[in-house]
């Protein structure tokens, strides 16, 4: 793009703006994020290696569940940052908040991937979700609107049938299909598809219709 | 469009699946492009990602090789990502040194930014040639000033903006805005809304004002704006509902943008 070319890289940013916790989610201000993704739409590369350096790992965790195979995430993550950076003048505030839309893009074309053939689904960690789930404690460094959403989240696959709830877990972080989950749970396909249908029921009516855009 | 899908139980079971990501293979494709022009359905998946996105939240956090950066920055012609993430990533690992391939994307830069400033010089002799007999007044020429060359998505000009280095006697500063594509639309009930990007990365953009689509348009800011626009990186034009957006911030999609230059 022609006009990069005079936005200079800062010589020594966001050194001291204290998000250095080893890997916790302290950096993810989501106003901060969305002035970033702003500032990317204008072609500020400075802006653009910040978001990754906040959100890379996050994102990098997702692909990771769903694909398995530590080449394949990387290939989904690179493919993302590079969609992120084509596409954050699309991104609208009203719709989404940052990370969920950085999310969106990365499970989109981690999906994606996993429908090339020859990606076989191993299960050995497949439950290891729903068990750090079931654990009340809440994450060590989380923000607190993270957690408050996460608690009633939590709260409300708690409602949920135990059955119902690690089906959806099972989807959402490894990305199994209908039929993958009933293979990996030995149930028939049927009972799968009432199983999710039930739960994202239950999980809406508890979780109510709010659209979580309050993040400013 | 099939009748099938404007059944409203329907179209929240499908949106819910496809942001589960239970909704697989041709039905997920299906389900995209049925979305892309369809609010609702746009809507409602965007209201059960934001429902999901505490799942994700929770996975405990994995930090990618450094190699995936790179990948990224190479493919996007970026001007040596290393040194940007390295400067910001303090308690990273360890950082490779630079590699032969962003060297060329150096070189490649600099090549565009000697393009790009040749491009502004004559622009800015049109400019200037132009605005010696309609203004003429203190400062504009004098001092010189800066410009900012807004393209949009396929890196089309569409908008000028200049500004003196001064500001005036009754201590505003004029900019003189010039659209410069050739049918400017704007959406009902929406504004355009120009922002100053400031050189600081971690700053917020200002906003400088609404704009209209007529071709000449002036807009007055106070002085105190005028450090700011002096060392601003770059000018964004994003779409606002009506009378501009309203958290002070860009809330819409950014349609136009491009970098401050010295002329």
């Amino acid at each position: 793009m022609a006009d990069d070319a005079a936005l200079p890289l800062p010589a020594s940013p966001a050194s001291g703006t204290g998000s250095r916790g080893a890997g916790v989610a302290s950096g993810l201000d989501p106003a901060r994020l969305g002035d970033l993704i702003a500032r990317c739409a204008l072609r500020d590369q400075a802006a653009f290696a910040e978001l990754y350096r906040l959100t890379s790992a996050k994102l990098f965790a997702v692909c990771v569940r769903i694909l398995r195979r530590d080449d394949q995430a990387e290939e989904a993550l690179q493919d993302s940052y590079v969609n992120i950076w084509n596409h954050c003048a699309d991104y609208r505030p009203d719709l989404a908040a940052p990370m969920t839309w950085m999310t969106s893009i990365v499970r989109n074309r981690a999906l994606d991937l996993k429908r090339r053939p020859a990606l076989e689904v191993t299960g050995e960690d497949s439950d290891a979700w729903v068990e750090a789930f079931a654990d009340q404690a809440p994450g060590p460094a989380e923000q607190a609107q993270d957690a408050a959403a996460a608690r009633r989240l939590e709260q409300c696959l708690d409602r949920v049938d135990a059955r119902q709830r690690q089906v959806l877990a099972l989807a959402f972080t490894h990305g199994l299909s209908h039929s993958e989950l009933a293979q990996h749970l030995r149930v028939p396909l049927g009972s799968i598809k009432t199983w999710i249908r039930r739960g994202l029921i239950r999980l809406k009516d508890c979780l109510g219709g709010v659209a979580e855009v309050d993040w400013r | 469009m099939p009748t099938r899908y404007s059944d409203p139980r329907l179209r929240e079971l499908l949106a819910a699946e496809y942001a589960l990501g239970s909704l697989r293979g041709r039905a997920r494709d299906r389900f995209r492009s049925l979305m892309r022009y369809d609010r609702g359905l746009q809507l409602e998946v965007a209201q059960w990602e934001a429902r999901l996105q505490p799942i994700a939240d929770r996975l405990p956090e994995r930090q990618p090789p450094a190699r995936v950066w790179q990948t990224i920055g190479s493919r996007l012609g970026h001007e040596s990502p290393e040194v940007a993430l390295a400067a910001t990533a303090s308690a990273a690992t360890h950082s490779q040194p630079p590699s032969t391939r962003s060297r060329w994307g150096l070189a490649w830069w600099r090549g565009l930014a000697v393009a790009m400033a040749l491009s502004t010089i004559s622009l800015a002799i049109v400019l200037r040639t132009n605005d010696q007999p309609a203004t003429g007044g203190p400062g504009t020429a004098a001092s010189g000033g800066m410009m900012a060359i807004l393209t949009d998505a396929s890196a089309q000009p569409t908008m000028l903006v200049s500004w003196p280095m001064q500001a005036r006697s009754d201590g505003k500063v004029e900019l003189r805005v010039r659209i410069i594509m050739d049918h400017p639309t704007m959406d009902a009930n929406t504004s355009w809304q120009l922002w100053l990007m400031p050189a600081d990365a971690n700053a917020r953009p200002q906003s400088v004002g609404l704009v209209g689509i007529e071709p000449e348009q002036r807009l007055l800011v106070d002085a105190a704006m005028l450090k700011a626009l002096s060392e601003g990186s770059g000018m964004a034009l994003s779409n606002e509902p009506a009378g501009g957006s309203p958290s002070g911030a860009p809330s819409g999609p950014v349609i136009f943008r491009g970098p401050c230059i010295k002329v």
